[in-house]
């Protein structure tokens, strides 16, 4: 009876046909391939880096502010240390906090945001207006006041950010929660008596996937902006730490002759945000979603 | 051509490109409207019948969308190969009503903004400044207004002008399909294009839609181009009939003739499926709607035809007369005059 | 009390209290009722199909919803294989959930995207009893296969199957736990005609087989004709007529009922034969908030008399054996 079921239709399995659509958009693939290419050099740079003792406390006055050469291929900072081998070591540090922030807010913001859209009434209040809250105070801002106030140094300035990043994941999931509890096997799996956690969990959460897959490539560049600027600012990483924002600070000083020591922080700040914010549209334009 | 058609379509294939290849969508079809005459498009989810409808109203995205080959032919002007501005004003002739009100209507809009704009942009002859001077003229708008009204009026529509202040959101569901029917008519088209218009409403509601349908068109002696999966409507509405599978069509006719002694091993199959009021037992089709990727070669229908002989594998079956004005593409039959 | 009534309902309501503004400038919302269902009565007996018809607006998925214990009535009370459990809640309701199980109407959003067929036939499963994976793999082989689809199929997505085979996956679902009475929530309205042919056949073999009672909830009368055992006709959050199914379609009493049974398309010419006089409803559905004492039709009704206009809504008479209508003609 049931030839239905005969000839299976063979289609590129799932994942393939997304790398697929994904890469046909040029500027996506980009952003995807610098990614890439950035996490790569992180991980490696101990290793490729041509000066790795540069990237910490070392100082050779005699090379200070070097211009780019075969030898110092970006040149040397003010206490004349390479900068390619400082870039590396702060794409580590930057993208580190990419991590931890975007683990903190997402593990913090998205049960309470389901749990708000979930059950409603009360705990919806409690929740969204404590959410609400926090969006009222700029994220910087509020990062640079908990950073000075639990004494400022590079892994209290990822906790203040993360501290802020929540609510944006929170009000997120929130949204979302609110129309996927609506449809039909929802319904179906609450009057087959399965338990609230499981519903919000097992049920609710994966169909909000791609919306926070989204979410999380956006915001991990504009986590980086964030960490970069409070360090810039002095709340962030000290010195003689090779982070991105700190070593854009202290260049300052020598613009614009000598150019170099901020400007390729700067450029590995800006490519690096940028590539986040083209793989998350080409990932927003692949899944169709809305995110903020 | 003779001169009463108004629509005809030769030879359509259309092919959607995707990331798998090409999904042969649309083989050979062909159709005709002549004047005055309701035709029907029958078939089940995924045959084509909304596509083809697509192709003829233009409004088919080509990419993915392909046209491999055929004609469409309007008023005698052939709607693929005519330059754009004239195939725009003769598009002006064509009237559609989709098959879900609600997503048609802009609920930002109130019904008379919505239905005065399209009102002065008819009278502007498709040109933009001319249109954005005549939305300036009170003049204008007062005659355009009450146009609308008539127009809503003579859809039996109560009390038109209050509902030319109306929201879309606050109307049911058949008074929007109304207010849709009144703004397709209202540019005296030559044609009406209906995409399941009834499928969202009720029983009673489907009912009531369909004569008012009906009368505006006799009254106005329309054509139409009915396209539905349900036999019943086809049968309430169309006097000729065209019943597509897997983008090809198998059969066509008068509705009453070829629903009462079907000739196409699907159109049998399909008719039998359907419970009757008689208690007649019914029975459905095994199998499923082809891989449009691949195809079934020959006649698309072949994999699950209870009558299939070892030649419906390898040539398709193309379209005899078979008498009257019944056509078939089935190997079972042979033309007749 | 029958003894072979499975499920009854006693002066069932369930109504909806929303909050609106009467204007922009009006300080203070008025309450208003939203009546979706109001004073309904029905007895199903065991093993027989009923069905229950209606419009969008007619209370008949509320009516579904409260019987499967989704909603909770606002009054009145729910009497099944004998015990009541209008209130019940936790355990108990657990175990009126094993019982009872509701087909929901699009098969597309009842199956979640992102589970396997296994997953999802297995969580009645995991909810009930317990029993080691293996175990539930053949269970969940042999529900499929009651179903009439290959085991394979346990592996794959929603997303690639077809609306008939997703409407099998949701009755395999709702025959995990070996119940005793399904709610059909229009079965077969997002299916082709030929795909719900074989559907409507599958529900006829499985109760067969597993000996369940159907309640319907659907507004396809031609459907109902060939299954149904006894209808229930509702319109405005009331029941309006109710009988044995050969006898609405043959004698249909109420005014709603014949215009309803009028509306039906039919492909050909014998069949009009079974359809009464032609009626063209006009007019729309009327709100159901807040709705009139009078009878819940009169706005529409094409056969009223004076009388209609001042009496309260008249109650279900019984005017042959097992037929009754609310009606005051």
């Amino acid at each position: 009876m049931n030839d239905e079921n005969e000839k299976i239709q063979v289609r590129k399995e799932g994942i393939t046909r997304g790398l697929i659509k994904l890469s046909r958009n040029r500027l996506s693939l980009i952003g995807a391939s610098f990614l890439l290419a950035a996490i790569l050099l992180a991980l490696l740079a101990p290793w490729i880096a041509p000066y790795p003792e540069d990237a910490g406390g070392a100082v050779h006055f005699e090379r200070q502010l070097k211009p780019p050469s075969f030898s110092y291929l970006l040149g040397t900072d003010e206490s004349g240390r390479d900068i390619l081998s400082r870039l590396l070591y702060g794409a580590r540090i930057s993208l580190a906090l990419a991590v931890v922030v975007l683990t903190i807010a997402f593990f913090v913001g998205v049960p309470l945001g389901i749990c708000a859209g979930y059950y409603g009434g009360k705990v919806d209040q409690v929740i969204m207006r404590i959410a609400d809250v926090f969006s009222s105070i700029p994220a910087i801002v509020l990062a640079l006041a908990v950073s000075v106030a639990l004494s400022p140094n590079l892994i209290n300035s990822m906790i203040a950010i993360g501290f802020v990043w929540w609510r944006s994941f929170c009000r997120l999931a929130y949204g979302e929660t609110l129309s996927i509890k609506q449809e039909n096997f929802i319904l179906s799996s609450k009057s087959l008596g399965a338990s609230d956690l499981h519903i919000m969990f097992r049920e609710i959460l994966p169909n909000m996937s791609s919306t926070l897959l989204v979410k999380l490539t956006l915001d991990a560049g504009f986590a980086i902006l964030v960490g970069t600027s409070i360090s810039f600012l002095g709340a962030g990483a000290s010195p003689p730490t090779a982070e991105w924002g700190l070593m854009v600070a202290y260049g300052r000083h020598y613009l614009p002759y000598a150019w170099w020591p901020s400007l390729f922080p700067g450029l590995a700040i800006f490519a690096t945000v940028l590539s986040f914010n083209l793989l998350g549209d080409g990932l927003r334009d692949f899944f169709g979603v809305e995110v903020e | 051509m003779s001169q009463d058609l108004i629509v005809e379509v030769r030879s359509l294939s259309v092919d959607f490109e995707t990331i798998d290849g090409a999904l042969k969508v649309i083989r050979e079809v062909d159709f005709r409207v002549r004047e005055g005459e309701v035709v029907g498009i029958v078939g089940e989810t995924g045959c084509g019948k909304s596509v083809t409808a697509k192709v003829f109203l233009g409004i088919l995205p080509t990419p993915p969308a392909r046209i491999r080959s055929g004609e469409v032919y309007f008023l005698g002007r052939n709607l693929l190969t005519i330059p754009p501005p004239e195939r725009e004003l003769l598009k002006q002739k064509i009237a559609y009503i989709p098959q879900d009100p609600t997503g048609s209507l802009n609920p930002v809009f109130s019904i008379g903004a919505l239905m005065i704009d399209m009102i002065v942009w008819r009278m502007s002859g498709q040109s933009l400044g001319v249109y954005l001077r005549k939305k300036r003229s009170p003049l204008i708008i007062a005659q355009a207004e009450n146009h609308a009204v008539e127009v809503l009026a003579k859809l039996y529509i109560p009390d038109p002008r209050s509902i030319l202040r109306k929201y879309p959101m606050e109307l049911s569901g058949g008074m929007k399909q109304r207010v849709l029917l009144a703004m397709a008519l209202s540019g005296q088209p030559k044609i009406l294009i209906a995409d399941e218009p009834t499928t969202a409403l009720d029983a009673t509601t489907q009912k009531r839609t369909l004569h008012l349908i009906r009368e505006k068109m006799e009254e106005e002696k329309l054509a139409g181009l009915y396209i539905t999966h349900n036999l019943g409507v086809a049968r309430t509405f169309c006097h000729r009939t065209y019943v597509m599978y897997g983008g090809t069509v198998v059969e066509s006719g008068k509705t009453a003739e070829l629903l009462d002694t079907p000739f196409h091993p699907y159109t049998k199959g399909l008719v039998d499926s359907i419970p009757r009021l008689s208690g007649r037992p019914f029975s459905g089709i095994d199998g499923q709607i082809p891989d449009y990727l691949n195809p079934p070669p020959g006649c698309r229908f072949h994999p699950r035809c209870p009558a299939r002989m070892p030649v419906c594998g390898q040539e398709a079956p193309s379209m005899v007369q078979v008498g009257g004005e019944r056509r078939v593409a089935c190997w079972l039959f042979r033309e007749q005059t | 009390m029958n003894d072979n009534v499975i499920l009854r309902t006693t002066n069932l309501c369930k109504f909806f209290f929303v909050r609106r503004r009467k204007g922009i400038f009006s300080l203070f919302p008025e309450k208003t009722t939203v009546k979706a269902v109001n004073e309904v009565q029905i007895e199903i007996r065991e093993k027989e199909n009923y069905a229950i018809v209606g419009e969008s607006g007619s209370g008949k998925t509320t009516l579904g919803y409260i019987l499967a214990r989704v909603l909770e009535p606002t009054s009145g009370a729910i009497w099944f294989q004998g015990e009541e459990i209008t209130h019940l809640q936790d355990q108990k309701l657990k175990q009126y959930r094993r019982k009872v199980q509701m087909v929901f109407q699009d098969p597309a959003s009842s199956l979640n995207p992102y589970h396997s067929i296994e997953s999802i036939l297995s969580l009645p499963l995991k909810i009930y009893e317990p029993m080691g994976q293996k175990e539930r793999r053949t269970k969940v082989a042999e529900l499929l296969e009651a179903v009439h689809l290959p085991p394979e199929i346990m592996k794959r997505h929603p997303g690639s199957l077809s609306g008939g085979q997703k409407q099998r996956i949701s009755l395999a679902r709702a025959l995990a736990l070996n119940p005793r009475l399904f709610i059909l929530d229009e079965p077969t309205s997002a299916l082709d005609v030929s795909v719900q042919a074989k559907v409507l056949h599958l529900l006829e073999e499985l109760k067969q087989t597993f000996g369940l009672t159907f309640i319907f909830i659907t507004h396809d009368l031609i459907i109902v004709r060939n299954l149904a055992d006894r209808v229930a006709v509702m319109y405005l959050g009331r029941i309006v007529e109710m009988a044995p199914a050969a006898m609405i379609f043959e004698r249909p009493r109420h005014p709603y009922t014949k215009a309803l049974l009028s509306a039906i398309p039919v492909v050909s010419e014998e069949e009009k034969q079974f359809l009464p006089e032609e009626v063209i409803l006009e007019g729309e559905i009327p709100s159901l908030i807040n709705p009139p004492a009078t009878c819940p039709f009169l706005s529409r009704c094409q056969e009223k008399k004076a009388i209609c206009e001042t009496s309260p809504c008249p109650d279900l008479l019984e005017v042959e054996k097992g037929h009754f209508v609310r009606c005051l003609l």
